[in-house]
């Protein structure tokens, strides 16, 4: 009786799976299974690729592609599929395992990473740390040690370690300035060094940028930044009004009170005390939930913080506030933790990812708005003051109201931030106007309504990328834009 | 005595023997002649046979009739004695052996001796008798020139005859003997167009006729053309002899007579020198003498200059009167090499600095490697696209570890490059190396159109380490008609340049944008720039900074870089040589080997205090240091505690981050 052809073909699979392979013939097939899995992937048959490397790790777990193949998934995991938590076991096994190969370097970077993204708080970032030096300590040739130095100095960044952040950064630079990281650790720099009151240094850094980087991405955003500094800073030219903005459009806002700027730069306009919209164009999209009573926005999201209602992520996801709290401003931070500024009990409720809160202890406060390397800056009337706090809630610069200006104002009515750190308020008071302040807390630029042949009921305040500030005007339902 | 002498002439040696074998030929005919010493003449034209005989065959006409003479002369006087009268039979045969057509000196040779030799000559030979016209021609049977004689002797059978002479059509014949047969022959040319004969000083000038070469002169001026070299000044070996320029057709010619390190001379001939056909001499042409001048220096001691292959003499050298022309030039340095083509232009000066590259020395291949002979001959071309070094072949035959040993033990290169098979792969990796061991690898595929292309271009590529400067930091803004000045730094802020306002024009040309400005910058000259600012045009010192080498970019190649430097430093002094010196530390830095980079550092020392300064290099010494390990971590501290003192040095360049914060930065790191 002949043998079944059928069974003739699984004799040969299994012959195939089970027998040793040779040096040479291993290798060949290894290679093969990999190129195999690349071409599924390419065809984005991913569950076929991911079979097919998953047989060549079984089948060759010595071969180099073996741990190509591994960084290939955990990078589809975490970038394409969003799911880190799917990459880590695949990253850590290849650092376990395959740490002589050359995809080494890039896993560990990778895992770096995610563990950085996962954090909740400063001290967690240990571990991301420790993995990023050691690629700079095992792979002190291969180019990822270029952007395990920049991670590095993000992360010391985001624990407001300047000085670790800044050492991180230069090395990136002096290790080849030409090579992308080198241009987002320019972007840091220069954006630390305000921090720390170095402007020229800052500036210097922006236009190296655009130097170094003439077109990419980077060299675009250190145009506007360095724009942004020298016009209020450094030109300070007098504001004046330019009028209706857009251009043109009279009484088309039905009251509005909140304005404010996202970081990718898209303005929203809260309106009617009901609805929150993004402005795109000339024309208004509704953005989230009706929600009444909204005192602040909270980005990215944007969440809608209200007395009435509470923090409403989206439609489905509502948070208490406090009992009797007053939300006057907020700010979620790098850690995921929402700040909120109270204007009736004070302080500033810091809740936290995992649901936990703490507060931290200050005046009332009559606006809150976040600045961009963490911390907030804040207003009070009752101790007329604007404060300055780092991301620990420390005061680092602290300025009177009314300092340096011709006459005192009494009371803020709303505050911005640009993403260089500049600070705008809607002040009343003997001085009734725009005022804005450098991030070290300098006067720089002021205004009476007076002055700029502007009337109306002005709720709402936001600085844009030109150096322009946007007025809302609740009682002619239209922004103003003075230059 | 006279015979030994004669016997040791060397293969060839005669010319320098000539006078010696002359004087002996003569000696020996007056010996016979007037003194009637038969026996002493006799030996010594023994002698000379002895001497000429065994070159018989390679001898030329004037020698061949010297030893037919001499063989004339044996039998002559052998023929007196009975017993060696046989001899002089045999002498006589020698003759007809040698040159047939030669003819027995009748005043000394009997009748009987003489009947005998024409007796044999018929009996073997065939007659011929020419006719020549004109009589100064050239002839030439089956090939070889002949003597001019009224009859020859030749062997029976098939000739090919050809008489010609310059300005007439040549004539060839063959020609069929008889044994013991007479043969007449008239040969007349027609003449074809005229020549001209030319005379040059310098000997060795190349004379063109309507562009075309006709040959270059040699040799010495006959003595009738003494009245003209006294005329021209110049004696009668310093005039060439004549030199015969054939087919000259009726019309116009242009003639060029040159040499190097003359003036070409162009002589026009009208259709006189053609019409009718004649033979003209030209006035002697005596070349004016061309000349530029070189001087050649160099900041790095011990160059030696070669030009064309010829030493010149050690560096520096001034005005060094020099051909006109394009020239190989090379110099030559104890470490290093420098070589570029110059052209030289009559009565001007070419003035050159130059400093040694980094010699690359191509070591062979190591492994079976695919397309060997193919990648050899690119290799073997490799030299003339490189910029920044010289290359140095292989040596032919050599295996790739001997040339290694030698280029190691002679120090005759700074660099190495070897072609290695890679296991399993249809590639090869070429492995670049300094004579330490600081190597970098490079996979190339063999079969590419251009695969040495990405070593070229890495090779060419030496980044400047200065950049010029104005003493103004610029950013640029919209809405700004140029850059916009940031910062002003001491001479540009003295003469007037401000911040804070557009800088619209440098020396004239608008510049819109910083990069325009830097463009601008890089291309201006002398010492001093005008920046037009508001309208108002400001003079501001120009002068250079030092930059730093990155240490890990992907486009350079740090064990050239290393080389490179390492040159460098041989020849600087000042600042510049502080400033190699740091690069060349930071070369060291790539590889890691930090001791090394220490070295380079210690008791460097700048002047400058602004951008890269004495500041960063305390840095760097402290990076050294810390990098060492834990045990060096206060000197590390120290040297970090130097450069955070300095509050104008940057890092990297000019508008760098500055090296206070970073020293500041560094000495936070090293407390737990």
């Amino acid at each position: 009786m002949p043998f079944p052809f059928w069974s003739t073909r699984i004799a040969l699979a299994l012959l195939v799976w089970t027998a040793p392979l040779g040096a040479q013939a291993g290798a060949d097939l290894a290679e093969r299974l990999f190129r195999s899995g690349e071409r599924a992937y390419a065809a984005r048959t991913y569950s076929e690729a991911f079979e097919t490397w998953g047989q060549l790790i079984q089948q060759a777990p010595e071969s180099p592609f073996a741990a190509e193949a591994l960084l290939r998934q955990a990078r589809h995991y975490a970038e394409v599929e969003a799911k880190p938590e799917m990459a880590l076991p695949l990253l850590e096994r290849l650092r376990n395992d395959y740490i002589k190969s050359p995809s080494a370097p890039e896993g560990l970077l990778l895992r770096g990473e995610i563990l950085a993204a996962r954090c909740s708080k400063p001290q967690d970032l240990k571990e991301a740390i420790a993995e990023f030096h050691r690629v700079v300590d095992l792979f002190p040739d291969n180019p990822a040690v270029r952007k395990a130095h920049y991670s590095l100095g993000l992360a010391f960044r985001d624990q407001g370690l300047w000085g670790k952040a800044q050492l991180h950064f230069t090395t990136v630079l002096g290790l080849d300035p030409q090579a992308p990281p080198a241009a987002k650790a320019r972007l840091q720099m220069a954006e630390i060094q305000d921090l720390l009151g170095d402007l020229p240094g800052c500036l210097k850094m922006l236009q190296g940028v655009k130097d170094h980087h003439p077109e990419s991405s980077e060299a675009m955003e250190a145009s506007w930044r360095l724009n942004l500094r020298i016009r209020h800073r450094l030109q300070k030219p007098p504001l004046k009004s330019l009028g209706p903005w857009p251009e043109g459009k009279q009484k088309w806002l039905n009251t509005p009170t909140l304005l404010a700027f996202s970081p990718d730069n898209e303005l929203f306009i809260y309106i009617d005390d009901t609805q929150l919209y993004l402005l795109k164009g000339t024309e208004l999209a509704p953005v989230g939930p009706p929600t009444k009573g909204v005192k602040a926005l909270a980005f990215p999201g944007p969440w809608q913080i209200s007395a009435k209602v509470g923090i409403v992520k989206d439609e489905k996801t509502i948070l208490p506030l406090a009992s009797g709290a007053a939300p006057s401003g907020a700010m979620l931070d790098r850690w995921g933790s929402l700040w909120v500024g109270d204007a009736r009990n004070g302080g500033i409720t810091i809740l936290a990812a995992d649901g936990t809160s703490k507060a931290l202890p200050s005046p009332s406060l009559a606006a809150l708005v976040p600045m961009p390397l963490g911390g907030v800056a804040a207003a009070s009337d009752a101790s007329r003051t604007l404060l300055f706090l780092d991301g620990t809630g420390q005061a680092r610069v602290t300025v009177p109201y009314g300092k340096d200006l011709p006459s005192p104002f009494r009371t803020v009515t709303a505050l911005a931030t640009d993403p260089v750190g500049n600070v705008a308020a809607l002040v009343d008071g003997d001085f009734e106007g725009v005022v804005v302040w450098g991030s070290d807390g300098t006067l720089v630029r002021f205004a009476t309504f007076k002055d700029l042949g502007i009337s109306g009921r002005f709720k709402g305040i936001a600085l844009d990328r030109q150096g322009g500030i946007l007025l809302a005007d609740r009682s002619n339902d239209l922004l103003i834009r003075l230059d | 005595m006279l015979g030994l002498a004669l016997l040791l002439l060397p293969l060839g040696g005669l010319r320098g023997q000539d006078p010696a074998l002359k004087d002996a030929f003569a000696a020996a005919k007056t010996q016979w002649a007037m003194q009637g010493d038969r026996e002493g003449a006799a030996s010594r034209f023994e002698s000379i046979l002895a001497a000429l005989e065994p070159r018989a065959a390679a001898l030329d006409d004037e020698w061949r009739q010297v030893l037919c003479e001499t063989y004339n002369w044996l039998a002559v006087l052998e023929d007196r004695v009975p017993a060696k009268r046989p001899q002089a039979a045999k002498r006589l045969e020698a003759i007809l052996d040698l040159d047939p057509s030669f003819e027995l000196d009748r005043s000394l040779t009997n009748t009987r001796l003489s009947a005998a030799y024409e007796n044999a000559r018929s009996a073997r030979f065939s007659r011929l008798s020419l006719t020549l016209a004109p009589g100064d021609g050239e002839l030439y049977l089956d090939g070889k020139s002949l003597r001019k004689r009224s009859s020859y002797f030749l062997n029976p059978g098939s000739h090919v005859l050809r008489y010609a002479k310059p300005g007439f059509t040549p004539q060839e014949q063959r020609l069929e003997l008889t044994p013991k047969g007479t043969r007449t022959m008239d040969i007349s040319l027609t003449r074809n167009s005229s020549t001209v004969r030319v005379n040059t000083h310098p000997v060795g000038a190349e004379v063109l006729v309507d562009g075309k070469s006709a040959g270059i002169t040699r040799g010495q001026a006959p003595a009738s053309m003494i009245s003209y070299t006294e005329k021209l000044g110049l004696t009668l070996d310093q005039l060439s002899a004549d030199l015969i320029l054939e087919g000259i057709t009726p019309g116009r010619h242009r003639i060029e007579i040159k040499a190097p390190c003359h003036k070409t001379r162009l002589l026009e001939l009208d259709e006189s020198f053609a019409t009718p056909f004649s033979d003209h001499t030209l006035e002697p042409v005596k070349l004016q003498s061309s000349r530029g001048t070189l001087s050649v220096d160099s900041p790095t001691p011990g160059g030696i200059l070669n030009l064309g292959n010829q030493a010149m003499g050690n560096l520096p050298i001034k005005d060094l009167p020099v051909c006109p022309g394009v020239q190989e030039l090379r110099v030559d340095y104890p470490e290093g090499r420098f070589t570029t083509r110059i052209e030289v232009m009559e009565g001007k000066a070419l003035a050159l600095t130059v400093r040694p590259r980094p010699r690359l020395a191509f070591l062979g291949f190591e492994g079976s490697v695919p397309d060997r002979d193919r990648l050899q001959g690119l290799i073997d071309h490799l030299g003339s696209r490189l910029t920044q070094v010289e290359f140095i072949p292989s040596a032919v035959g050599e295996h790739a570890k001997a040339a290694l040993e030698r280029v190691r033990n002679e120090k005759s290169a700074e660099l190495t490059l070897l072609a290695r098979a890679t296991a399993g792969q249809s590639q090869v990796e070429l492995v670049l190396a300094t004579l330490e061991g600081n190597s970098e690898s490079t996979s190339i595929k063999p079969l590419e159109q251009d695969p040495l292309e990405p070593l070229v271009e890495r090779l060419n590529r030496v980044p400047s380490l200065r950049t010029p400067w104005a003493g103004v930091f610029l950013v640029d803004l919209p809405n700004e008609p140029g850059p916009w000045p940031l910062q002003v730094e001491g001479e540009a802020e003295k003469a007037g340049l401000k911040l804070h306002l557009a800088i619209t024009h440098l020396n004239g040309q608008a510049v819109a944008t910083v990069a325009a400005f830097r463009k601008a910058l890089a291309a201006a000259q002398g010492e001093r720039a005008t920046l037009t600012q508001g309208g108002v045009q400001i003079q501001v010192p120009l002068s250079s900074r030092a930059l730093e080498l990155p240490l890990q970019a992907a486009d350079l190649c740090y064990p050239l870089m290393l080389a490179d430097l390492r040159l460098r430093c041989l020849g600087a002094s000042g600042d510049e040589a502080g400033f190699t010196r740091l690069n060349l530390a930071l070369a060291y830095m790539h590889f890691r080997q930090y001791a090394k980079a220490l070295e380079a550092l210690r008791d460097t020392r700048v002047a400058a205090t602004t951008g890269v300064s004495q500041g960063t290099i305390d840095y760097y010494r402290g990076l050294c240091l810390a990098s060492l390990g834990p045990a060096y971590s206060p000197e590390a501290s120290q040297a970090w505690k130097q450069a955070a003192q300095s509050s104008g040095a940057t890092l990297f360049g000019p508008e760098g981050p500055s090296v206070k914060q970073a020293a500041t930065q560094a000495l936070e790191s090293l407390t737990p």
